[in-house]
C-alpha cells in the first residue's frame, strides 16, 4: 500500500512539473507587464499545489525543476541563478506560512508575499551578478507587477484546491491522515 | 483530510490579518518608490558605456557624438554610421545586441536572447544618467553616466 501511495505521490508530482514548466515556457513567449524581466508567474500555482497536496521536499523539488528546466528549454541558461534563487527563497517563504500550525494568513495573501520576494531576491541577485545598481530603478515597478501576479496565483491556487475533491488524488485513508 | 488541504477549502479569500501582509508590502513600495525618487541621477547624460559580463566594452560620448572600442571590445563590437545615427553592434558567444546611438540616446533595436527581447520591446531608451538597459541572457549592460561619475559598481 505504501508503494502505491509513493507511486501516487511521484505520479502528481511529475504532472504538476509538466504544468509548471508548460506554463514557464509559454510565459517566456510575451509579458503582461511593460518591464523588463516581469512576468505573472503563473507556474507558480503549481508549487503551491505541490506544497499543499503533496508536501516541502516536493514543492522544492517543483521550483528547481521548473527554474533549470525551464531556463534550458528557452534557451537562457544564464537566467538559472535569479530564477532558482528567488523560487526558493520564495518558496521556503510560502512552506513557512502554509505549514504554520494556525492560519496567519489566506493563501492568497501568502502568494501575494512570495511573489513580491521573489521579484525582490531575483532583483538583488542580478544586482549582485551584474555588478551593478542600476538596475534598482525596476524595483518599484517589480513590487508592484509581484502584487498583481501574486493575486492571481493565489486565486487560482485557492480555486483549484476548493474545486478539487480530495479523493481525486488520496483515496487511501492513511494519505488523508499524514498530512 | 490534511490540515492544509483543509483549511483552504474551507478558508477564504481574504483575512483581516492579510491586512498586515498587504501593510508591509504598501510600505516596501512606497519606500522603494521614494528612494528611485531620490537616489536616481538623473542628470545630464556625458557618456553611455557598454558592459560584458562587467567588462567595459564600448564608451560612446555623448557630447563629441562618438564612440570607442575598447581594447577588451575588440573581438565583440563593430560599429557603422548611418546617416545622424551610429550603429553598434555587439555580438557575444551567447548572441548579439543592436544598439543605436542617435545623438539623443541609445536604444537595443534588435536582439536574439530570447522570444520577448525584454531589451528591445520593454527597456525604453537612455537619455539621462543612471538610466539602464539590461540584456540578462547575453550578460550585456547599456548604462548612461553622467558628469557625476558613473553607476557601475566594478
Amino acid at each position: 500500500m505504501k508503494g502505491r501511495n509513493a507511486a501516487k505521490r511521484i505520479a502528481l508530482l511529475s504532472v504538476l512539473c509538466a504544468g509548471a514548466l508548460c506554463v514557464f515556457v509559454v510565459e517566456n513567449l510575451f509579458s503582461p507587464f511593460p518591464v523588463p524581466g516581469a512576468k505573472l508567474g503563473l507556474g507558480n500555482v503549481f508549487a503551491i499545489l505541490a506544497l499543499i497536496w503533496l508536501g516541502v521536499p516536493e514543492g522544492m523539488i517543483l521550483v528547481i525543476i521548473k527554474s533549470v528546466l525551464g531556463c534550458l528549454i528557452t534557451g537562457n541558461p544564464g537566467a538559472v541563478i535569479y530564477s532558482l534563487s528567488a523560487g526558493l527563497v520564495s518558496v521556503s517563504f510560502s512552506a513557512a506560512m502554509i505549514y504554520a500550525k494556525r492560519e496567519i494568513f489566506t493563501l492568497t495573501a501568502i502568494s501575494v508575499g512570495a511573489a513580491v520576494i521573489n521579484n525582490i531576491v531575483q532583483n538583488a541577485v542580478f544586482c549582485l551578478v551584474a555588478g551593478t545598481v542600476s538596475a534598482f530603478y525596476l524595483m518599484p515597478y517589480l513590487l508592484v507587477t509581484g502584487v498583481i501576479g501574486g493575486l492571481t496565483v493565489g486565486v487560482t491556487s485557492t480555486l483549484i484546491i476548493k474545486k478539487t475533491p480530495s479523493s481525486a488524488f488520496f483515496s487511501d485513508a492513511s494519505e488523508h491522515k499524514g498530512g | 483530510m490534511n490540515d492544509r488541504i483543509s483549511r483552504v477549502k474551507n478558508g477564504k479569500f481574504f483575512i483581516k490579518r492579510d491586512i498586515l501582509l498587504y501593510a508591509v508590502i504598501l510600505i516596501a513600495v512606497i519606500a522603494a518608490v521614494t528612494v528611485l525618487i531620490l537616489a536616481q541621477d538623473k542628470g545630464e547624460l556625458e557618456k553611455i558605456e557598454i558592459y560584458y559580463d562587467k567588462i567595459l566594452i564600448y564608451v560612446y560620448d555623448n557630447s563629441l557624438k562618438n564612440g570607442i572600442i575598447t581594447e577588451a571590445g575588440k573581438k565583440y563590437v563593430t560599429e557603422k554610421s548611418e546617416g545622424n545615427e551610429l550603429r553598434v553592434v555587439v555580438t557575444v558567444p551567447e548572441g548579439y545586441n543592436v544598439i543605436v546611438f542617435d545623438g539623443e540616446g541609445a536604444k537595443v533595436t534588435e536582439a536574439d536572447c530570447s522570444v520577448r527581447a525584454d531589451c528591445v520591446n520593454f527597456s525604453g531608451k537612455i537619455t539621462k544618467s543612471g538610466d539602464a538597459i539590461f540584456c540578462v541572457p547575453h550578460s550585456l549592460s547599456v548604462v548612461g553616466v553622467g558628469t557625476e561619475g558613473e553607476e557601475v559598481l566594478l
